[in-house]
Parts: C-alpha cells; sequence; structure tokens
C-alpha cells in the first residue's frame, strides 16, 4: 500500500469512527447528562464518577479490561456472539464501543453543566401547562442547549480522532478496519519513514487547530 | 536582591545535581540493554548471573532501533533480527555484531490442535508487525508460503501478539518458543514451525559505541559463554557452534 493510500484508509477509518461514536454519545449523553444535572439521587457522585473515569484512567487500563471484555469469552464478547455471531475484540464495532467508553466524559461533562443552569422557571411553567417530562426535555431543554449540545459533539468528535491507546490495546491494526491515523502515524515513526509521519501529523495537527477554532469562533457569537 | 541571587544559585545547583543524575552513567551503573520482546524469557533468566548488573528495555526490534537511531543511549542493543545491528555497525554506531541465538517461531492455539492445516480463513491471527518485529516478518512470510489467509491482527511486538491470544481475543497468534516454554504452555497447543518456511530469524546482539563499550563487550562475552548459551538452548533457541557468526 502506497503511504497516500494508507494515509486515506486511515483517515476515513478515523473519521468514521469518529462520526459513530458522536452521534451514539448524541443519544446517550443528554439523559444521562441530565439526569446527573437534576437528580437527588444518592448514586449521583458514583454515576458522575464512572463517566469521568476515562479522564484519569489510562487508556491502557480502559484497553485492557476492554478487550477482555470484548474476547469470545468476555461479557460483551459472548453477548455479540450470540446476536451477531462474531466476536467483537480487533472490530470496527468493538473500536466504537471502546471510543463510546473513552469520549463519554468530552460530552456528558460539558453538558451537565449546561443542564445546571436550566431556569426552573421555565420548566414550572411548562409543566404546569400539561408537559410530561419527556416532553419538555425533548422540546424545552434540549433547543435551549443547543449550543451546548453542539460543543459536546464537537468535543466528543474531535477527542476521538486523537485516540490512540485505547486503539493499541483493542485494535490489532487492521487497514481499513481499526487502522485510525494515530495508530499510522506510530506506525510510520517505527519504520523510520518520516516522511509518512510528517503527513500524518500535520494533518491531525491542523484538522485539531481548525476545529477548535470554528468552534470557539462560533460558541460567541 | 541577595536573596534572589542566592536563590538563584541554589536553583542552578539543584539543576546541575538532576543534570548530574541524569547524564551519562557512571561506570558503576547497571548497562542499559535494549532487548527484542521475544528474548524477555531468556533475557531475565541469564542476566542474573552475569558479573555487571544490566537494566533491559524491551520491544520490537524496529521500534528499538528507531530510538537508538533517535539518539536514545543504550549501551547494547539485542535484536530479533541480523539486519538492524548490521546498520548500526556500518553507521559506525554500534562494534562489531555477533549472534546470541537463532528464534524458533510458533503458532499458539486457543481451541484445538496446532498445525499448518488450522489456519483456515475463518481463523483469527495474532502477529507482530512485520515491519518491525522479526518474528512478525517470519509470520508472514510462513503465511505466504502457506497460500494461508486468516484474517491477521497486527501486534506491537511477539509480546503484544501473545497477549492478544492469551486473552483469548485471537483464535492464534504467531510467538517464540521461548515464550511458550517461559508460561509452560501445554505442547498441544502450538505447532512448532519448520524453519524452511521462513527465513532464519537470526538474532544478533551488538555493543553500542560510547564510554562504556568495554564492560559492554564484557558482558556480551558472558551471554556468549557457554553456559549462558545453554541457558538460552533449553529456554527456547538454537544456539551452537552454528549460532555463532
Amino acid at each position: 500500500m502506497s503511504i497516500v493510500d494508507d494515509i486515506a484508509l486511515s483517515a476515513w477509518v478515523t473519521g468514521l469512527l469518529a462520526l459513530a461514536t458522536t452521534a451514539v454519545l448524541l443519544v446517550l449523553s443528554p439523559p444521562l447528562a441530565w439526569w446527573i444535572a437534576r437528580t437527588t439521587s444518592k448514586l449521583r457522585p458514583a454515576v458522575e464518577a464512572c463517566v469521568a473515569l476515562p479522564l484519569v484512567l489510562p487508556p491502557t487500563v480502559l484497553g485492557f479490561y476492554l478487550l477482555l471484555a470484548l474476547a469470545p469469552g468476555g461479557p460483551l464478547g459472548a453477548l455479540a456472539e450470540a446476536i451477531a455471531g462474531a466476536p467483537l475484540a480487533f472490530t470496527f464495532t468493538g473500536l466504537v464501543i471502546g471510543s463510546i467508553v473513552y469520549s463519554l466524559p468530552f460530552v456528558t461533562g460539558p453538558l451537565t453543566s449546561a443542564f445546571r443552569t436550566t431556569d426552573r422557571q421555565i420548566l414550572e411553567a411548562a409543566s404546569s401547562l400539561g408537559a410530561s417530562p419527556a416532553l419538555r426535555f425533548l422540546r424545552l431543554v434540549l433547543p435551549l442547549h443547543r449550543r451546548a449540545l453542539v460543543a459536546a459533539g464537537v468535543l466528543g468528535f474531535a477527542h476521538t480522532v486523537g485516540e490512540f491507546g485505547i486503539v493499541l490495546m483493542i485494535g490489532g491494526n487492521i487497514p481499513g478496519e481499526t487502522r485510525v491515523l494515530s495508530i499510522a502515524l506510530f506506525d510510520r515513526v517505527e519504520m523510520l519513514d518520516y516522511a509518512g509521519a510528517h503527513a500524518i501529523a500535520a494533518l491531525l495537527l491542523v484538522f485539531s487547530v481548525v476545529v477548535l477554532t470554528c468552534t470557539y469562533r462560533w460558541l460567541r457569537t | 536582591m541577595g536573596r534572589r541571587q542566592g536563590r538563584m544559585r541554589s536553583a542552578r545547583l539543584a539543576f546541575a545535581a538532576i543534570g548530574a543524575l541524569l547524564s551519562a552513567s557512571a561506570a558503576g551503573d547497571p548497562l542499559r540493554v535494549a532487548v527484542a520482546s521475544n528474548f524477555q524469557a531468556a533475557f531475565e533468566a541469564v542476566h542474573a548471573d552475569f558479573a555487571a548488573p544490566a537494566i533491559p528495555t524491551y520491544g520490537s526490534s524496529g521500534l528499538l532501533y528507531a530510538q537508538i537511531v533517535q539518539g536514545r543511549p543504550f549501551d547494547l542493543f539485542l535484536s530479533a533480527d541480523a539486519e538492524r545491528p548490521r546498520k548500526l555497525v556500518a553507521e559506525g554506531r554500534a562494534a562489531e555484531a555477533s549472534v546470541y541465538a537463532r528464534g524458533i517461531l510458533v503458532l499458539l492455539v486457543n481451541d484445538s490442535e496446532a498445525g499448518a492445516d488450522w489456519l483456515g480463513a475463518g481463523r483469527r491471527v495474532a502477529l507482530a508487525n512485520p515491519a518491525t518485529a522479526p518474528y512478525g516478518r517470519a509470520a508472514a512470510e510462513v503465511l505466504d508460503a502457506l497460500n494461508a489467509r486468516p484474517q491477521r491482527i497486527q501486534a506491537l511486538n511477539v509480546a503484544q501478539a501473545f497477549h492478544f491470544a492469551a486473552s483469548g481475543a485471537v483464535d492464534g497468534a504467531f510467538v517464540a518458543l521461548a515464550q511458550v516454554r517461559a508460561k509452560a504452555v501445554a505442547a498441544e497447543r502450538y505447532w512448532i514451525v519448520p524453519g524452511r518456511l521462513h527465513a532464519p530469524i537470526e538474532q544478533v546482539a551488538v555493543v553500542m559505541r560510547g564510554a562504556r563499550q568495554v564492560q559492554s563487550q564484557a558482558w556480551l562475552d558472558e551471554l556468549l559463554g557457554g553456559a549462558a548459551q545453554r541457558r538460552i538452548g533449553e529456554m527456547g533457541y538454537r544456539t551452537g557452534p552454528e549460532a555463532q557468526d
């Protein structure tokens, strides 16, 4: 495979992985963040800690446990084999699961902070007009916080693009399936192919700067 | 003013002390040895008896080679191939190269009896990165020679390939005989790949040029000596006269 093909294929996998992960997280995270922001349950600190765990745990710890969980004998692997007939380790789906765990705090965190600022009076007014909690959340809370939703989504996407440690542990470096740009870069450096390494590193750097600049500009307008 | 200068001076002294600690090790410090992943168990088994203490860094031969070229200080390099050490000699970074072991490739499997016919299309097999790990390259040569097309799961080095198999995440893995021996794997769970299916895995060691060349050469002589070579042979390598360059 030529360098250009390798980079293009790895970029495609990286983009797809980040898109899939962000899509799932934008469904999972808002209700979770809303619950964390509003609940008086004693479980809240524990749940919040679990969500924030990937912020402090080395990705290799997550990767190590994920590989055991995704292997055919592991809980997730056995489930996947029963449903899809194939194990999850070293597959694109396995990577998506790993990325969801890894990027969860980057989407849930900003949303929780934003949801905590929700005006109670608006919610009470909607409630007195007969809106159910689900309806209030979908029609009122989410539109109110659309900026936070976009920012959280962008952050989750960008963070998944920058993923390395977990992919190293559960990816298996399969071209077109699990070889992402950060892994391709690592490979190039190990092969002493500095031209290829420069190309990939510059691509990731420019992408990150552009995405973050656009997001911050958009957030202020 | 005077107080500030005093503080600056002590800060400078502290930095100098740290620098001295970090800079090129003194003669009595342990030798820094870059060791190919496959040789980890054997290294640990033999080096404790050597006269000079040594601290290993494990990795694929390609990764270690890249680090050496980038200036990471090592006193010795125990590669899993002959090509990279000879390059270091040709570049003037290392002194003469010597074969310290010949590697034996095995196929480790999880579910059934290992053998050439086990390598069907439905299997998922881990191998070390062929571009940087000699055992991975040998494994790729074996798959080509047998015209076998299992799904290839690429690991960083043979240690990770072994880990992938041990975790049950793949059906099998190409690893070193020394690894399965060190982990006391049952004989029916691995297949010793016939040497004719891949280029020989000649594992070559070099002494890096530098202030500690003499101590490093003495250490290497012990590794090439009868006692260590016998132990290395027991661990799962071919040694003896044919293993000498």
